[in-house]
Parts: C-alpha cells; structure tokens; sequence
C-alpha cells in the first residue's frame, strides 16, 4: 500500500497543471487510506488480545475516549452529557479494550444524531455490575436490523467494515460482561454494556430486557 | 550530501523512497535483506538508515541490535505497521530515531528524515 500510495503521490505532484489528473491521485490516495483503515480493523478483529486488567477508575477511561472524539463532535455541534454514579467503585478491566468499547459506540451514536442534538453515556453500579450506556439521538434500531447488529461485518453504512459493534460485543465477553441495545422512546438507540467490577462473570439474565431494565438504574 | 542508507524486502518500495529522497536531495542506496543491510554500513556508514521491520532474512530490530554492536549513534527510522507500534516495539523507543507508520506518507518521510538529520547535528555517529 505505501508503494501505490506513494506512486501516486508523485504522479500527483508531476501533475499539478492537469486538475482533473490531479483530482484522480487524489481519489486514488484517499481510497487507498480507506481501504488501510478497512484491512486495519479487519486485523484487529482477527487478533485475539491478551487482556490486561487492571483495578481502574472508569469516568478515567470515558473522559480518554470522550477527548479523543471531540474533534468528531465538535464537527457535528453535539452535546454529550456524562453521568457517573458517585458510588461507582474501581473496576477491574483492560483500559485499552474498554476505551476501544466506548469509542466505537459514540463512533455510532455521533454518525447517527442529528447535527446539533444530544449523546448521553451514562456509567452506574447495579448488582455489583458496572452498567454502561450510550445513548443517541437517532432514530433508533430497526427491528429486523437489532439481530444482527452485532454480527461481523454486518453494516448499514456506505463506508463501514461491520466490525464496530462486533468488536465491542467480542470485548465486553471477553471481560466476562454483555452488550445489549434497546430503542428509548422519545431519544434513539441506547447501547447498554454490563461488565462485572471483579472481573468475573457478570450477574447476566438474558430474560431481562437489556435496554429499559438497565437503563432505568443509568438515569440517576 | 547526506546518505541515507534505505532497508526493504519490497522493490518498489526501494524505488519509491530511492526516487523521493533523492529528490529531495539525498544520496541514497539501497539494500533488500538485513544482510546487505549490514555489509552495506560496514562497506560505508551512511547518516541515516530508514528500515523496515519485517524482512523475511532478519526482523528489522535484530538488524538494529547489529548495527547497534559498532554504530551506537547512528540515527534509525523503523517502519512498521500500527499493530506493532502499538505492541512489542514500543519498549524499543529509546534506541529508534523516529517511527514512520505504514502505509508512509512520503512528505512524512522527508520531514522525518530532515527532522532526524537535524537533531543529530552532522548526522555522523559521534562515537566514530
């Protein structure tokens, strides 16, 4: 990839005076960025990481992921607005793995609200779980889209690897914890992920609607 | 004029770096395994080395320990791609001049290797 990247990033400089041969190197380049950043993610699927927990402070871990999205939505004029519970103790994670979780969701909650409208990613205890939400102001999940969403290399966006939402699921369970979405009424899509604070299987019933069952403890 | 000394296992890649650096004002050779990497300082120490990390011969950190065994100043460019960047090589920071991400930018290439060039005065290993 750098040699046709680079190749043509020479042609391009050589051909300044021709805009419409300009224009194409640098289609040509910015296509080859793309497709970088595709096979990127598809590695990083493919590789099975070495999780390394450590006892950390999550509003930590949400103001990295937050700093490093603010470019994003500033472009967009949003408001995202965090609630951490006070009483929420350490947790026992892999920082790196859980601020990939929390940027790839706002990553999809910034693409689908509104310029100008609100995100909310809420972190609260429940049951010894640490329950996470982000939610946005979009028009929410299909129904017969919410199966599959999680699926690898599922996707509704024109230029999306479908790998986002499977690495957060492959994440979460890695940590022994789940990833739920639900549609909020009135808001958007709110994507819920329980992770147990110890490290150790989260107290998971899949009977209970991941959605309004946790999100009502998250509104505090 | 400055030599930079360009290591990788893909031609093209050889050709391009060759082209631009030399564009840019450089005298450049070129070697395609750590081997001839290593004859090649041995042969004439250049003032800046841009290698790669993955050669089928050598992994480029062991090329780097070689030239480190006489050249303990010479200024080294590792390209790598993000994955190991991120993982393993990072404990070798110290001992790399400058990182270049892969695919490489080529005006990232010249302004790193202008950059390395500056910082390291004449360029020359000072324990030579």
């Amino acid at each position: 990839m750098t040699a046709i990247r680079g190749f043509a990033q020479r042609i391009g400089r050589r051909t300044t005076d021709d805009p419409m041969s300009s224009n194409y190197t640098s289609i040509i380049i910015s296509e080859i960025d793309r497709l970088d950043k595709v096979i990127t993610s598809v590695l990083d699927f493919g590789k099975k990481a070495q999780l390394q927990k450590k006892s950390t402070r999550i509003e930590n871990i949400i103001d990295d992921a937050l700093l490093l999205m603010d470019e994003q939505v500033q472009q967009r004029a949003l408001v995202v607005e965090k609630y951490v519970a006070t009483d929420l103790p350490d947790a026992l994670v892999d920082q790196q793995q859980i601020k990939q979780v929390i940027i790839n969701l706002l990553q999809n909650a910034i693409e689908v609200t509104p310029k100008g409208d609100m995100i909310l990613i809420n972190a609260v205890l429940d049951n010894n779980d640490l329950v996470m939400s982000v939610i946005d102001s979009g028009t929410g999940i299909n129904r017969d889209i919410s199966e599959k969403i999680f699926d690898p290399f599922f996707t509704t966006k024109t230029h999306g690897t479908g790998l986002g939402l499977a690495m957060v699921q492959r994440i979460v369970e890695d940590h022994g914890g789940a990833v739920d979405v639900a549609n909020i009424p009135g808001k958007g899509a709110a994507f819920v992920v329980r992770l147990p604070l110890n490290g150790s299987r989260a107290a998971l019933d899949p009977n209970v609607n991941a959605g309004s069952g946790r999100l009502r403890g998250s509104a505090g | 004029m400055k030599h930079i000394l360009v290591v990788d296992d893909e031609e093209n890649i050889l050709t391009l770096f060759e082209d631009e650096l030399t564009d840019a004002g450089y005298r450049v050779s070129t070697a395609s395994t750590g081997q001839q990497a290593l004859d090649s300082i041995k042969e004439e120490v250049p003032d800046l080395v841009v290698l790669d990390i993955r050669m089928p011969d050598m992994h480029g950190l062991e090329v780097l320990s070689k030239i480190r065994e006489d050249h303990r100043n010479l200024p080294v460019i590792m390209c790598t791609a993000v994955h190991g960047l991120k993982d393993e090589y990072t404990v070798w920071d110290a001992r790399v001049s400058a990182y270049l991400t892969k695919p490489i930018d080529l005006d990232d290439l010249v302004y790193k290797v202008q950059e390395v060039l500056e910082k390291n005065g004449a360029g020359k290993d000072a324990a030579e």
